[in-house]
């Protein structure tokens, strides 16, 4: 009998909560809190707590062509394919909770190798930065919140109770939620879906030392939120409800989901993400991806997508790799492999190796990490091992 | 031969064993997995730093040299963990490393069948206190101007918070804060463990820790207390196998281990006081708890890592009860944890620690146990005694309550009032 704890970060939302997952005899049985962490010190929200085990339903383990069980081999010759198409016929789209060093490989693969017109995320990430960090939330004399941001990333959320603790107030703008009620003044949206921020909003962050303004990237409130910031020049929480927004949006990654539904490529590479964590993102995309004449997907998990791919090749889980993920603080963090992989399945950065027949190859993270720090300007002068520090290591603002 | 009630200054005969204060629990502990006393050895160990304090569950006795030391900064209870993945000791020997809450954790735990205390043998550390990693850091940075990560060595003596660190100059330096001082200002010691009563672990089988070690044996030998029969003859055992050797304490060091003791239970007693009246009283208190529990985000995190918490059809979860799907959850979500468990509340302070709202959880859990043991007179987490309202058969008792064809708890619990 073996029961370790292996320390890592939480795969969901954008805070980046340190979370120990509890292994017993080479499979993760439970998760547990990480007092250490900075960011949560040892505290986790309900899908913190579960993420030792929600991620292993449904895995894919074999590869697959036009729903037939194939060998790796013959998938990844099957992938050839792809070559047929660039331009914007050819589509290569990440998902913002895998490494930063994954997404730089399928960033280079897609933009150098393949060639592919549209390069991008579904739906998260986006060229929104906020300049704040989470002190910055915790230090604010006055807080304007767009949407339920403290229900979406609860442990950032948190630090917004410092603010009214000290006696400061939580303004609210959007629906009704979680946040509202935190909140000691709200405004809602009108029948036609329209935010007015009030001026009395404005007047007590003006008469605020450090005042913040706090909203999602990507947001349907996104507008707004960056309005009211540049009236009273307060400092931006722009957060990311996936672990590697930021560090996408760092990359360049923007979200294509509107791009592809209005003009379908004719072949698609999707490296996808884990519909175990929230929900299934490709649902709204199924009746598009039908379009599509050749839909490559790489996946770990079974989804509405990888049901219709017509090359399926399963890949790692974020538990089974080393890596970074950049929280939306713009805080890099390691993450550590706690299990060995099912035989035969590789890592995002190895299958794209692999795709690329080599043109996109690094002996480890470290020199994959070394090439981002040359080519992402955020990145820049950090070195991989930087990451490993207990309290992660923060990129530039730029 | 020793006996329940015998006292001793311990030290290892075994080379490999760097532990801080004569290396004994190491080396019983050591003694217990390679006689195969027990299976599984679950204690504490370091992660990167001295701020990361991990649960181990050890099966390899050379893997526990690097278990020695006390980590102050470690805010761990592990008696659950015994439930959650050694099935609850059913099969398996298990042997434990306890400070004072998590003793009362595993008694709490033993008497509801959760942990089969047969199958347990427990080693009790004192402990005056820890402090949360990121406080602990906080506090060094600010109040002793000191890098955190240059600091190798934390302690709690003579109502000290103390450090050892490396300065610039790359010189060993010591450095230390008043407790008192530290906590006035919010840092310190976790609000729990400022109120905490049980600073020596007697449930335990041994008691162990460094108070009251005076005389040629300062700093070289750790203070045992054997405190059941499963205690001395762990303790024989390990004194027969070589690894352990002991002798008879100083009298002067017994007097100063119980001033010690007592000078702590009045700092928490005092602690309780202030915390407590901070609380205000009756209505006014009411309405703080619900001010502050609406800030929930219904996690359950509270429920999972309480060592009261067990039941497998947990009424939070029915939604006669709790409105499911919302969030903040109606404060009947709350109110169903305090009636439950409150009654038996250990005070180990997880359900704050790990609250991700902040909620001060524990100490209105505490503050209602106090009172409930004035009116009811179970003390939680020093004898086998069940309170009203602990079954140890949940599904046989619901049962129970069902055939009586009654809604009404209190009538069948209590029985019809004639």
């Amino acid at each position: 009998m073996e029961i370790k704890y292996v320390s890592t970060i939480c795969p969901y939302c954008g805070t980046g909560c340190g979370v120990n997952l509890v292994v017993k005899d080479g499979e993760v049985v439970n998760s547990a809190a990480l007092q250490r962490s900075v960011v949560s010190r040892g505290k986790l929200c309900n899908r913190g707590l579960n993420c030792g085990v929600e991620q292993y339903k449904s895995r894919i383990i074999t590869p697959v062509i036009n729903g037939e069980a194939a060998d790796y081999d013959k998938a990844l010759k099957e992938l050839e394919g792809l070559k047929k198409y660039s331009g914007n016929d050819l589509a290569v789209i990440t998902s913002t909770r895998l490494t930063n060093e994954a997404n730089y490989c399928i960033l280079k693969l897609g933009k150098e190798v393949l060639n592919a017109g549209i390069v991008g995320t579904v739906y998260s990430g986006s060229a929104v930065k906020g300049n704040a960090k989470q002190e910055d939330i915790a230090n604010a004399g006055a807080a304007l919140i767009f949407g339920d941001c403290m229900k979406k990333l609860p442990l950032t959320g948190n630090n917004l109770f410092n603010v009214k603790d000290k006696g400061g107030k939580i303004l609210f703008a959007g629906q009704k939620c979680y946040t509202s009620v935190q909140a000691d003044e709200a405004v809602f949206e009108n029948e036609d879906g329209v935010l007015n921020i009030p001026d009395s909003f404005i007047e007590v962050l003006k008469n605020a030392e450090n005042p913040i303004v706090v909203y999602s990237a990507n947001d349907k409130y996104t507008e707004d939120a960056k309005k009211a910031a540049e009236s009273v020049n307060a400092k931006t929480a722009v957060l990311y409800e996936t672990n590697n927004g930021r560090g996408c949006a760092e990359m360049g990654f923007s979200p294509v989901f509107d791009a592809i539904k209005e003009n379908p490529p004719k072949a698609m590479l999707i490296f996808a993400e884990n519909p175990e964590l929230d929900k299934d993102i490709y649902e709204p995309l199924i009746e598009t991806f039908n379009k599509i004449e050749f839909l490559a997907v790489v996946a770990c998990n079974e989804s509405s997508l990888t049901d219709i791919a017509n090359v399926l090749i399963p890949m790692q889980l974020f538990s089974e790799y080393e890596g970074t993920f950049t929280n939306w603080e713009g805080r890099v963090q390691k993450v550590y492999a706690a299990i060995a992989a099912h035989e035969g399945i590789k890592t995002p950065s190895e299958i794209v190796a692999d795709i690329s027949a080599g043109a996109v190859k690094y002996d480890d993270n470290s020199a994959i990490f070394a090439d981002i720090a040359k080519n992402v300007p955020a990145f820049s002068e950090l070195k991989y091992e930087d990451a490993s520090y207990a309290e992660g290591v923060f990129i530039k603002e730029v | 031969m020793s006996a329940k009630g015998d006292m001793f200054y311990a030290w290892t005969k075994d080379a490999g064993i760097k532990g801080e204060c004569g290396g004994a629990v190491i080396s019983i502990l050591k003694y217990m997995l390679t006689e195969k006393v027990v299976d599984v050895v679950l204690t504490v160990r370091k992660g990167v730093d001295i701020y990361d304090a991990q649960p181990a569950f050890i099966t390899d006795p050379a893997d526990l040299d690097a278990c020695a030391g006390s980590l102050h900064c470690g805010t761990l209870l592990l008696p659950k963990l015994i439930k959650k993945y050694l099935d609850g000791a059913k099969d398996k020997k298990v042997a434990i490393t306890c400070k004072g809450c998590d003793a009362k954790a595993m008694y709490e735990l033993g008497k509801r069948n959760q942990i089969n205390m047969d199958n347990v043998v427990m080693i009790g550390v004192n402990c005056g206190g820890s402090v949360s990693p990121q406080v602990a850091r906080k506090m060094i940075r600010e109040k002793y101007e000191v890098d955190p990560d240059k600091v190798f060595k934390e302690e709690i003596d003579k109502g000290q918070f103390i450090i050892e660190y490396i300065d610039e100059n790359g010189e060993h330096k010591e450095k230390g804060i008043k407790i008192d001082n530290l906590e006035a200002e919010g840092l310190g010691r976790r609000p729990n463990c400022q109120r905490c009563e049980t600073k020596i672990p007697r449930q335990c089988d041994l008691a162990c820790g460094n108070w009251g070690v005076i005389g040629p044996k300062a700093g070289k030998a750790t203070f045992v207390e054997v405190c059941s029969d499963k205690g001395a003859s762990v303790l024989d055992g390990a004194i027969n196998s070589g690894i352990l050797e002991v002798c008879a304490p100083e009298p002067k060091g017994l007097e100063i281990r119980g001033k010690v003791e007592n000078v702590m239970i009045k700092m928490g007693k005092k602690a309780q006081a202030k915390q407590f009246a901070e609380l205000g009283e009756g209505t006014d208190r009411l309405n703080k708890l619900m001010n502050i529990t609406s800030r929930c985000i219904k996690c359950y995190g509270c429920i999972e890592n309480c060592p009261i918490c067990y039941c497998v059809e947990c009424s939070t979860k029915k939604p006669h009860l709790v409105k499911p799907g919302v969030t903040p959850p109606d404060f009947m979500f709350h109110m169903i944890r305090f009636a439950h468990i409150a009654d038996s509340c250990i005070n180990c302070g997880q359900c704050q620690e790990l609250c991700p709202m902040d909620i001060p959880n524990s100490l209105y859990m505490h503050a209602q146990q106090v009172e409930l043991e004035k009116m009811f007179g179970h003390k939680p987490g020093y004898d086998m005694e069940l309170p009203v309202l602990a079954f140890a058969e949940e599904a046989d008792e619901r049962a129970r309550l069902n055939a009586t064809g009654s809604d009404m708890i209190f009538e069948n619990v209590f029985g019809h009032e004639e």
